[in-house]
């Protein structure tokens, strides 16, 4: 099909009339800010009509597609798994797709981006120097064996996978990143989700790489700086402890490093893994993915 | 280079050193003197009949090294918290420790000068 004839995309909010009837109308103040006309953020309100069911992310839709097509937001899944549309609602951060506007008792939602990351506009925040925090860390099984087995699976008791299995729900949304006073005044802390992440890969029995992730933590910006404020594992969505991860890697870190060099990770499975072979996949995977342009 | 975490492992011992020792550093001000609590702060007390004994000499010597140690490497975590950079980090990391051993040095001089039953 030629470009020319390629189908422009319809977002349409939902048609709710006859189907229920608003409770009441709300005022959304958003914090709008662009960076081609404005010095700083200001905030801009809007009146929203509030349906029992209306979370944070559909009144600003609402505002997006009725009221005023320029605000910027960043969202994606709509239900809380993929973590785009974090940021602080009534001053608490949040997810706004997980957000009832109603369970906030009040008829004023102030809205406002993340805390601790760049803004680009209104409420959309550069994420990369969090994501370049979690890449530091190395979230991954490092292993010496693992390019020479893949096909099999490496072994792991249910014990084993419940010492770090909690930490698996972190879908790095940056909420924990926002409500971080450490992050806050050092710019160079690693951040609760990246040290939670460190500590999950760390203990993870199939792993051999913490004397690798011990050299990036064990730094004047890392683990140590960590005060336990808790503020993470109180704003974090999915129910994930960072600040649990941060003291256990300091125990780690204190108790257990040497032990934790050396230890051996876990034997693979005598099962080769049935359907398609790593190689296979490998081979038609393109050597480069594409990738977004960076915003200015 | 010492590794943060072994800096951060000895402002822990320190802390509980300085719990243990700084309670007894009171204690010794206070009703551990000659005569009671009457004569709690009296200077002759502490420094002449406390000080000159070799045993609170060194309790109060050990006492002032841990403190040294904990508050300038606690003042050093504060600073990098509030400012980044490799000069910045260096210059506050040998500022801390010139700073520590100062106060450590002068701390002694006073110590010993009230050991050998002199006066300040």
């Amino acid at each position: 099909m030629a470009a020319s004839e390629q189908k422009q995309l319809e977002f349409k909010v939902p048609n709710l009339e006859g189907v229920e009837k608003p409770i009441k109308n709300v005022i959304f103040r958003v914090s709008r800010f662009d960076p081609d006309r404005d010095r700083e953020p200001y905030y801009r309100d809007y009146e929203v009509p509030v349906y029992r069911f209306t979370t944070v992310l559909d009144g600003l839709l609402y505002i997006k597609y009725n009221l005023d097509p320029t605000l910027a937001v960043r969202y994606s899944c709509r239900m809380g798994v993929c973590g785009s549309c974090a940021m602080i609602v009534n001053g608490r951060e949040r997810l706004a797709c997980k957000t009832n506007v109603l369970s906030l008792n009040s008829n004023i939602v102030t809205v406002r981006p993340i805390n601790n990351l760049p803004l680009i506009r209104d409420l959309v925040t550069d994420l990369r120097p969090f994501f370049e925090k979690h890449k530091k860390v190395m979230p991954y099984i490092i292993r010496d064996d693992i390019e020479a087995h893949q096909d099999r699976e490496f072994l792991q008791s249910p014990a084993e996978l419940n010492e770090y299995m909690m930490l698996t729900d972190c879908i790095k949304c940056g909420l924990c990143y926002s409500a971080c006073p450490t992050t806050a005044t050092d710019a160079l802390f690693l951040g609760p989700q990246a040290l939670a992440q460190a500590y999950r890969y760390t203990i993870d029995s199939r792993d051999a790489g913490a004397a690798l992730r011990f050299d990036v933590v064990d730094d004047p910006h890392g683990v140590w700086r960590c005060h336990f404020a808790g503020a993470c594992s109180a704003a974090c969505p999915k129910g994930v402890d960072p600040a649990f991860a941060i003291q256990q890697l300091k125990k780690l870190l204190l108790y257990k490093r040497n032990a934790m060099k050396s230890r051996k990770p876990a034997p693979e499975s005598e099962k080769v893994r049935e359907g398609t072979s790593v190689e296979e996949v490998l081979k038609s995977m393109p050597k480069e993915w594409p990738s977004p342009p960076a915003p200015k | 280079m010492v590794r943060e975490s072994t800096l951060m492992w000895i402002q822990y011992i320190t802390g509980l050193g300085i719990l243990v020792l700084g309670a007894l550093h009171f204690a010794s001000l206070t009703f551990l003197v000659q005569g009671g609590y009457p004569n709690a702060l009296s200077y002759a007390n502490v420094v002449y009949d406390r000080y000159e004994d070799p045993l609170w000499a060194a309790a109060l010597e050990a006492f002032l090294a841990l403190l040294s140690y904990h508050v300038f490497n606690g003042f050093r975590v504060l600073l990098l918290e509030l400012n980044q950079g490799s000069g910045w980090t260096k210059a506050v990391n040998v500022t801390m420790a010139l700073a520590a051993i100062a106060a450590f040095l002068y701390g002694t001089r006073t110590i010993l000068v009230f050991h050998l039953g002199g006066a300040i």
